[in-house]
């Protein structure tokens, strides 16, 4: 397994970047769930308004004309924005699979590239919600000893690709040099 | 690993304390502890009952309910809870029995729930020793367990004889070496280095690397954080003082009117210096004494490849750490340690969260509490045992490069101007209503001049407060820096005081690269690396830099053949 890296004098140039890879993007059906999960946020958002409007007014007060028209402003942004911004997001996170590591990139403001090496995993897990479900999804969460930091979190997974990178990952984490140490299974350093 | 010069299977076979039950054939041993451990047991309820405020509050009330009728329901009171807590203690110790077993240690505890706990060797970090007073008259320790992973559960053999920790220390040497055996190719990876460095850890086994004296120890007291924390609170006591003095006067002079009216000033003067002097001294004394409790006689060895940190007055704590456990080393410098021209050293394990790491299930620290200039340089060489021989853990090294300039703007955008902006989108309306009369807060006061003097007050606060955070910024921008060499990297940052970080390519978990929008702009990224440790963050380098330290670091993370903990 340690034969690509057999040179240590090796040119700064030639390391792998993680940039130049071929991203592999997320399920494009992510992209509907987390609409409705953000826009479930909003409805709750507008119904707790207005029990709370519905109860003022019951108590004796006015709510006037242009606080309503802000409120109801108000919700429609977010509504839209919470529309709009997985379709921006979703499409700029990405995942690609090394040889000796599994790449994430994620971010439409701040981006970020996130580089772990198979033999630094500790143990890998697939979890889906009852709407990720729905949709076929799920997210796989891969621990390493760095504490929830170095954790590596990849949501809006299709559930088979999920569970097949799961099984790959942990299929890995063996084959590295295995210290005689306590890398078991369940030890989430 | 054998650097210990002897054959592992010696250790073996070696049955220190024959009742240990090391025996192969008593495999379920079951043993008690000394009743000596109901002290500790005291000891750790009455600090759990303290520290839980319900109780404390609701137990001191109902104390204090009972003084009310009569002083002695309340000594009863208190001397039922005391007996409660003996009882509690003593049931504790009598239902804790330990099972020392060719894989691990077994714990079975617990008064009405039971449960058990079962620590395998492989897993244990390591083994730290305390000893208390108490327990030193008869030869007693309690043996911690650092464990990797979230147990919260807590591994202690509270009161077992000294020798254990002894044997322990051994079961988890050799079950490391058959562990490692399994894997040929590893192994023989990594047995060359270590063996390289064997020969001379042979030469200086169990070499003192570091004591600290009395002199040290009062070194410690005066860099104490705690004092700074006087300090800022000085004023206000010398305010305090200054009333409860006054008070005192106008009471005594009705004792004695004239000549102490006339002494007034001086007297008065003389007092509040002496009374915040006391209590400084008593302050001093404190730390100073916390000091000593803490470090007194702090020894750190190296045996064989394992670093032991010994310090203690009455309660000799012992925190033992394998060089290979090392994820990461931090030096702080405050300003008070710079005064003396001292670090503070501290050498994280996985697993540690960076902290003091007292709790169970967290791994602890090693603390050297003040180290010189060459001690820390030489410590950074055994403790990274010759590797990263290129990174300085001294603040003060010129090697280290600067971070881009556009950090101090970035930092000032994010924490200055945007919550001024905000205060003042909050305030104005509010200012605006004053203005307008439209709101009466304060009756018979004209609103317009009231809305004046408040917009005033709050530019003034917007003005003074921009430059102070510039100064700030400036401050923390010139010290963060970082410094790399094949196989390391030092981070520095802190305000007024240092902190430098240092790791090992080799041990990195992963690592991420993040770049804002203004970074973008200017070619800039904040690395991040993530390690057992923690996270160390480098931020505003050069994006190429931090890009091609990632794909290094990852590299050496994934090539390399020695075991990371």
């Amino acid at each position: 397994m340690t034969t690509i890296f057999v040179n240590p004098e090796i040119a700064l140039e030639s390391l792998p970047a993680a940039e130049q890879v071929a991203w592999q993007r997320l399920h494009p059906r992510f992209v509907s769930c987390r609409q409705i999960q953000r826009l479930a946020v909003v409805v709750l958002m507008v119904i707790g308004a207005g029990v709370a409007a519905v109860l003022a007014v019951r108590g004796g007060a006015t709510i006037s004309v242009p606080v309503q028209t802000i409120a109801t402003i108000i919700a429609a942004l977010l509504g839209v924005l919470f529309l709009v911004w997985p379709a921006v997001d979703v499409p700029r996170r990405g995942y690609a699979v090394r040889d000796k590591d599994i790449v994430y990139c994620a971010g439409v403001v701040w981006r970020s590239v996130k580089v772990v090496p198979f033999n630094r995993v500790q143990h890998a897990t697939t979890g889906s919600g009852p709407l990720e479900r729905h949709f076929g999804l799920a997210t796989l969460t891969i621990f390493t000893a760095g504490g929830s930091g170095g954790d590596l979190r990849i949501a809006g997974l299709g559930e088979d690709v999920a569970e097949r990178l799961r099984v790959y990952v942990v299929s890995r984490l063996g084959d590295a040099e295995k210290p005689a140490g306590e890398a078991d299974d369940e030890g989430a350093g | 690993m054998n650097t210990r010069g002897r054959d592992p299977r010696q250790a073996v076979a070696q049955p220190v304390v024959p009742s240990l039950g090391l025996d192969e054939s008593a495999i379920e041993h079951w043993q008690r502890v000394s009743p000596l451990a109901a002290l500790f047991f005291f000891g750790r309820m009455a600090k759990g009952f303290v520290g839980n405020l319900p109780t404390t509050l609701g137990s001191v009330a109902t104390l204090a309910a009972l003084a009310r009728e009569s002083i002695w329901y309340a000594v009863f009171g208190g001397a039922g809870l005391l007996v409660l807590l003996v009882v509690l203690a003593v049931l504790r110790f009598w239902f804790f029995r330990f099972c020392l077993g060719e894989q691990g240690v077994r714990v079975r505890q617990g008064i009405v729930k039971r449960n058990e706990l079962d620590l395998r060797f492989q897993r244990i970090q390591g083994v730290n020793v305390e000893e208390p007073l108490v327990y030193r008259w008869f030869g007693l320790v309690t043996v911690s367990f650092d464990t990797a992973g979230s147990s919260q559960q807590e591994g202690h053999l509270p009161a077992v004889q000294r020798q254990l920790a002894t044997t322990l220390r051994q079961q988890i040497d050799e079950q490391r070496q058959t562990a490692s055996s399994f894997d040929d190719e590893a192994s023989s990876g990594q047995r060359q280095p270590e063996s390289a460095i064997a020969d001379t850890a042979q030469v200086e086994r169990s070499a003192v690397l570091l004591q600290l004296n009395n002199a040290d120890m009062l070194r410690i007291a005066l860099t104490d954080p705690t004092v700074l924390i006087l300090l800022a609170a000085l004023p206000a006591l010398m305010q305090y003082m200054d009333s409860a003095s006054i008070d005192f006067m106008e009471r005594s002079a009705d004792l004695a009117a004239a000549e102490l009216s006339g002494l007034g000033p001086l007297l008065l003067a003389l007092l509040v210096v002496g009374a915040v002097l006391a209590v400084l001294i008593v302050f001093l004394a404190v730390t100073v004494a916390s000091a000593f409790l803490r470090f007194h006689g702090f020894r750190l060895s190296l045996d064989g490849n394992v670093f032991r940190a010994r310090a203690g007055l009455l309660t000799h704590k012992e925190v033992v750490m394998d060089s290979g456990k090392i994820q990461q080393l931090r030096v702080t410098q405050s300003w008070a340690l710079r005064c003396f021209h001292r670090f503070r050293l501290r050498v994280l394990p996985a697993n540690s969260g960076g902290g003091e790491g007292n709790q169970a299930g967290v791994a602890q620290t090693l603390h050297v509490p003040v180290v010189t200039n060459d001690a820390a340089l030489d410590l950074r060489d055994r403790m990274l045992r010759g590797e990263g021989e290129g990174l300085s853990v001294l603040p003060g090294d010129e090697r280290f490069v600067a971070i881009s300039k556009h950090y101090i703007g970035a930092l000032m955008r994010m924490v200055g101007i945007a919550p001024v902006l905000f205060g003042a989108l909050v305030a104005a309306p509010f200012v605006a209503a004053l203005a307008l009369g439209g709101l009466a807060w304060f009756p018979g006061e004209d609103g317009a001049a009231y809305a004046l003097r408040i917009s005033g007050v709050l530019a003034l606060i917007g003005l003074l407060w921009l430059p102070t955070l510039a100064l700030f910024a400036w401050l923390n921008w010139r010290r963060w820096g970082y410094m790399h060499d094949e196989q390391g990297l030092a981070v520095r940052s802190g305000f007024i005081g240092f902190r430098v970080e240092v790791f090992l390519f080799r041990k990195v978990q992963g690592v991420t690269t993040v770049t804002s929008p203004l970074q973008r702009r200017r070619g800039l990224a904040t690395l991040r690396v993530h390690l057992a440790s923690g996270d160390v963050t480098v931020p505003f380098i050069d994006e190429a830099v931090a890009r091609q330290l990632r794909d290094y670091m990852i590299y050496k993370a994934e090539s390399s053949r020695l075991a990371w903990h």
